[in-house]
């Protein structure tokens, strides 16, 4: 049995993967250990096994593996190792079976992965403040994976003549027009100046709702609570809900007759 | 003088019977000059508790207005509050807004004042500012006002992602009684154009260079439905004919809601928000799913059951087409089986090249069991199947609590409830 630390990053987990698929360790004897310290081989010269060359994995599993490290669950290492064991050693045409347990949780969390991703991109609400005299949007946000990597780029195309910073508990992005840095995470919420737009924002949120067709599961699927604390219009969301019925009624019975 | 802050309440509040929310169909990397891209798939960046999404800042110009359109809040007979924004006024705050990552772009109506011209111009005039003035890279959704020339069309497909004329009403009587002074050879004149600028701008027939860009996401429309007693077949169909004749991207069903200052003459009641629902799913299977809108709704079923999706529904009419065989039936008949979505369907395919499927494959992707159970034949034993003939198969299907929640279901103006299926 080998345990195996490595630091947080499908980068390290390839190397690592590639030279213990290369030794046919199977999987079973392993046991992956997220830590800060480099990968640690000691043990591996002692596998009984013969080296093989040349293994070869499908670019799709590549692909989708990036998103599954991104993952917060603890098993992702031990589930991305199995299936790159029996891609090579066993079944070339795993991913096609879509049904086999391994493959479906696979799939599923590269999907919460991406879905999360998208999720930053669709929730992080930046605040204006002044650094230096200079304008920096600032704003903080907890994801659910650790997608602060995955959603950066976007975040630099679509804001890239101005400066800011997505601060994150895991990390924070950072843009200066220049490039993109990366820096240790902020626990909680900074204390910002409020941004006066929020005010519009918040009586536009108010005014785009129509009283008269509620249907909250649809909202609270899309928009999970968990996320509602750093949005600023959240907290509207209950009284609008309490004064929605009224609001028809009062529609209702205040219809204009006109002439025919 | 009135502040930004009452316009943008009277001018939101008096947009939001539009349903379109789309901000997908365009791609356009960042610039250097301005701030904005779009990514393609579009991002709802809120929700309000009428589960719709807010991706796109959709704002009027004006809510003052010259027609008088009974289902609408702004006609001019209405006592509703007016406001008027300026050019600038629009400009400032669709960028304060897109900085802090609170919208995808905007989606630009007015009410119609002076002529349709003159309010086509306003239009155009918010969005060349954004595009040349600031760089602006986000999502743009102008509406077409019917009636304006076909030069200022095109003028605002160059500048907008997206453009739509909204068709009202599901047939020509009822725009006639309800919106007198709009013309149907207007709405599709209106298409028409739009249709050939797009054509021309995905022609690479001439020259090795690509044309100008023209609403690379295409246009939409929109049809309110519950004000005027129409079938569900009549508005289908009139969704299906704008499909083929104009290819358009999307038809938008709105049930009539009250409104404040509501025209007496028409229902004052909920809207029909299931009618709705199933109106988007008839809608998803016509144009995804390969079924003929008189499949779905004809003389002698003019209007879809409320109580049950239209594909089940279909299915319990054609039960002679049973079951289907997961395991040999081609990919236009798996979409035909209740329960099973294009995603799955495709899945299914792909598995079954390396294995014979069975029952646990479906709860393994998550199909709904108890509804795709009776019409399927797999690889395992599924005892189900030998109930397609009963009469209460219905009940065995759809029990009351889940017609609950299917009633609860979102539909977000740019997804489908059966998207998610």
């Amino acid at each position: 049995m080998f345990s195996l630390r490595m630091p947080l990053s499908f980068d390290s987990w390839r190397e690592s993967a590639r030279v213990l698929l290369a030794r046919g360790v199977p999987p079973e004897q392993i046991v992956w250990i997220d830590s800060n310290q480099d990968a640690l081989f000691e043990d591996l010269s002692d596998f009984p096994g013969q080296t093989r060359f040349g293994l070869r994995i499908s670019r799709f599993f590549i692909q989708r593996a990036r998103l599954v490290a991104c993952h917060r669950s603890d098993d992702r290492w031990a589930l991305l190792y199995r299936l790159a064991f029996r891609l090579t050693h066993d079944d070339p045409h795993l991913m096609q079976l879509r049904t086999d347990p391994d493959v479906r949780r696979f799939e599923l969390m590269g999907a919460s992965v991406s879905r999360d991703r998208h999720k930053m991109t669709a929730f992080v609400r930046f605040r204006r403040s002044s650094i230096d005299g200079v304008d920096w949007y600032v704003a903080w946000y907890r994801p659910d994976h650790f997608v602060v990597r995955l959603a950066a780029d976007h975040f630099r195309d679509r804001y890239s003549i101005m400066n800011w910073s997505i601060l994150t508990p895991d990390e924070s992005v950072h843009w200066d027009g220049q490039q993109l840095r990366f820096t240790e995470g902020i626990p909680t919420p900074l204390k910002t100046e409020k941004d006066e737009v929020e005010s519009l924002w918040r009586t536009y949120y108010r005014s785009i709702f129509n009283p008269a067709r509620i249907k909250t599961s649809a909202m609270r699927r899309e928009m999970p609570v968990r996320f509602w604390d750093h949005l600023p219009e959240a907290d509207l969301i209950h009284g609008l809900l309490k004064e929605a019925p009224s609001r028809t009624r009062q529609m209702i019975r205040h219809s204009e007759r006109t002439d025919l | 003088m009135p502040s930004v802050l009452y316009k943008l309440q009277i001018l939101a509040d008096a947009a939001k019977y539009d349903a379109s929310c789309a901000s997908s169909g365009a791609k356009r990397s960042g610039n250097c000059k301005g701030v904005g891209h779009t990514t393609g798939t579009g991002i709802c960046h809120s929700y309000t508790p009428d589960g719709r999404c807010i991706s796109l800042l959709k704002i009027l110009l004006t809510n003052f207005c010259i027609y008088d359109c009974q289902y609408c809040v702004n006609r001019i007979s209405s006592g509703t509050p007016r406001a008027r924004f300026s050019i600038q006024e629009v400009v400032d705050l669709t960028l304060a807004f897109y900085k802090r990552n609170y919208i995808e772009g905007l989606f630009l109506s007015s009410g119609i004042i002076r002529s349709p011209d003159y309010t086509m111009e306003q239009l155009i005039g918010v969005a060349r500012v954004l595009r040349e003035e600031h760089f602006f890279g986000g999502y743009i959704h102008l509406k077409c006002v019917p009636g304006a020339s076909p030069e200022l069309q095109i003028r605002a497909g160059r500048y907008a992602d997206r453009v739509s004329t909204n068709i009202e009403l599901p047939t020509e009587t009822d725009l006639k009684r309800l919106a007198p002074q709009k013309s149907i050879q207007d709405i599709h004149s209106a298409m028409s154009v739009i249709r050939q600028g797009i054509d021309v701008s995905q022609d690479r027939s001439y020259s090795g260079k690509s044309p100008p860009r023209f609403a690379p996401g295409g246009q939409s429309t929109q049809m309110i439905v519950g004000a005027t007693p129409n079938s569900d077949a009549e508005v289908l169909q009139t969704a299906d004919r704008l499909y083929k004749t104009y290819r358009l991207k999307r038809v938008y069903y709105s049930a009539f809601s009250p409104i404040p200052h509501g025209d007496a003459r028409l229902p004052l009641s909920e809207p029909p928000l299931l009618r709705e629902h199933r109106l988007y799913q008839a809608d998803w299977l016509i144009r995804l799913y390969g079924f003929d809108v008189s499949e779905l709704v004809n003389a002698s079923f003019p209007d879809l059951d409320l109580r049950i999706d239209p594909k089940l529904a279909w299915a319990l009419r054609h039960r002679d087409q049973f079951p289907i065989d997961l395991n040999r039936a081609p990919r236009e008949l798996l979409l035909r089986v209740p329960g099973l979505g294009i995603r799955n369907v495709d899945r299914l395919i792909q598995i079954r090249r390396w294995k014979k499927i069975r029952l646990e494959d479906l709860s393994r992707l998550r199909c709904p069991l108890r509804k795709v159970r009776p019409w399927v034949v797999t690889a395992d034993y599924n005892s189900e199947v030998f109930r397609l003939d009963r009469s209460d198969l219905i009940r065995r299907i759809v029990c009351p609590q889940q017609q609950l929640e299917l009633f609860d279901t979102g539909s977000c103006g740019s997804g489908s409830p059966l998207t998610r299926s």
